[in-house]
């Protein structure tokens, strides 16, 4: 027998240790077990200070969505970036007031399951979870305009991301595939926003890419201070519970230049311009 | 579909089970075959294959507690093949990179060919797996069973990709001393 023969017969590992090796790991947070005590004292100062937060701060507009519990047999992306990064240009420049015009539906989605790739797209299953615009069914086909092969802005969506977006009713299939209640993203990836929140439960929308501070300018909303590191590391700790990938990329962009650097907007600005435009 | 009555279907030989199949785990097969090939359309040929073998293959075999291993074992099989021999997916490397990795943890043989049928290596492989911890065990089947790269698993496990190489050097080293244990040493 040889290496290339025993990689062969790697197939006769046990059923069950093989089902358990796709399961999504737990997170492990060894270092709390060590200081269970201290932790609990934290537990009921954070427990003081989210019930006196909550007075001081009563007007949050949005329902808080708990981080999603990741399922066993949930179906994560193969990888989270393409193989190269590529340019592209855009047939057309919009701004979130453009986008939200021109959109079949504006609502915040949870993505689930990793389905395929299409083309240049990435197929997942999603559910609706939020409705700003339009009539759309809960649960769709999102389109990521990234791939395997290509890497645009934002990594491959993963399992329990939450985004608002701005899409469009799809159905240009070839003969290889075809699904139902498909949705593409006006942008197509540039608008794409990432919702977390803050330590008092406050919803905030992190855009990846720098020059979505034009987008809402454009449209007149304003942005939240993206220097505010402290606010920061709470948007990524909530994001983090989910998808530490995406954490990661989110706090690399902490500190980079002023077109390439994170920006955050308050989700209640973007409600309030989503009201004035219907 | 419940996977009890998914093969029944294949038992009555209903075409409706490859749909149902499909439709079950259509994308946790294609994602492992795309973790493998690293290709789309090479990854939906290697499912459609799976549902050709998992046709052909049930009866006489009744997966019926185990029918997602038991198609993920097929589609492994395909992807690796294709890896092999078609050179468009420019993955030999990555799978010689693999098997010398695994060559490693074979008994010197003094020249004389090692072998062993595949109950024994059956037993062998599942006891010595059955003795690392959780983590030991994932992290050695991820690359070794999946495929994956050892950058992919750092992500995987939110560990470092430095503590992954040593945990796997030092699994293939703890296979090998388990196989010349077990009497497998020529």
């Amino acid at each position: 027998m040889n290496g290339t023969e025993l990689l062969d017969k790697m197939e006769l590992i046990d059923a069950a240790y093989v089902e358990s090796a796709d399961a999504v790991p737990k997170r492990q947070n060894r270092i709390w077990i060590g200081w269970g005590v201290a932790a609990a004292c934290l537990c009921l100062v954070i427990g003081a200070a989210v019930i006196i937060t909550k007075t001081i701060r009563p007007n949050d507009t949005t329902a808080f969505f708990d981080a999603v519990e990741i399922p066993d047999d949930a179906v994560m992306p193969p990888v989270r970036e393409g193989s190269s990064q590529s340019e592209t240009q855009y047939r057309k420049l919009y701004n979130y007031a453009s986008a939200y015009d021109e959109a079949d539906a504006v609502c915040i989605v949870t993505v689930g399951n990793w389905l395929s790739e299409f083309g240049m797209f990435t197929l997942f299953d999603a559910k609706v979870e939020k409705v700003y615009k339009g009539s759309i069914p809960d649960k769709i086909v999102l389109l990521q305009n990234e791939n395997s092969k290509y890497h645009f802005t934002s990594p491959i969506f993963s399992y329990g991301n939450r985004l608002l977006v701005f899409l469009n009713s799809w159905d240009r299939w070839g003969e290889n595939a075809h699904y139902d209640n498909a949705y593409a993203m006006i942008g197509p990836d540039y608008t794409t926003l990432y919702l977390s929140y803050d330590n008092s439960k406050k919803a905030y929308l992190i855009a990846l890419n720098g020059f979505a501070g034009s987008l809402g300018e454009e449209a007149g909303i304003s942005l939240t201070n993206s220097r505010n590191v402290n606010l920061l590391n709470e948007l990524d700790n909530y994001i983090k519970k989910t998808d530490s990938y995406l954490a990661e990329q989110i706090e690399k962009r902490f500190d980079e230049d002023e077109f390439t650097r994170v920006r955050i907007y308050a989700l209640s600005d973007f409600e309030e311009f989503f009201d004035s435009r219907n | 579909m419940d996977d009890n009555l998914i093969v029944n279907l294949y038992l009555r030989r209903d075409e409706n089970a490859i749909e149902q199949t499909s439709e079950k785990y259509g994308a946790r097969l294609r994602s492992l075959a795309h973790s493998i090939v690293n290709d789309r359309l090479t990854s939906e040929e290697c499912e459609n294959d799976t549902y050709m073998e998992a046709w052909k293959s049930i009866p006489p075999h009744e997966p019926r507690d185990y029918l997602y291993a038991f198609l993920a074992r097929i589609i492994r099989h395909i992807a690796l093949n294709c890896c092999r021999y078609n050179n468009r997916l420019k993955r030999s490397a990555y799978i010689c990179e693999l098997s010398n990795e695994l060559e490693q943890c074979l008994p010197a043989s003094g020249g004389a060919e090692f072998s062993i049928d595949d109950i024994a290596l059956r037993e062998t492989i599942n006891a010595f797996l059955g003795r690392l911890d959780e983590e030991k065990r994932n992290i050695f089947i991820r690359r070794y069973w999946y495929l994956d790269s050892t950058a992919d698993i750092s992500k995987r496990f939110s560990v470092s990709e430095s503590k992954v190489k040593t945990t796997l050097f030092r699994c293939r080293n703890r296979l090998r001393e388990h196989l010349e244990r077990e009497g497998y040493k020529i």
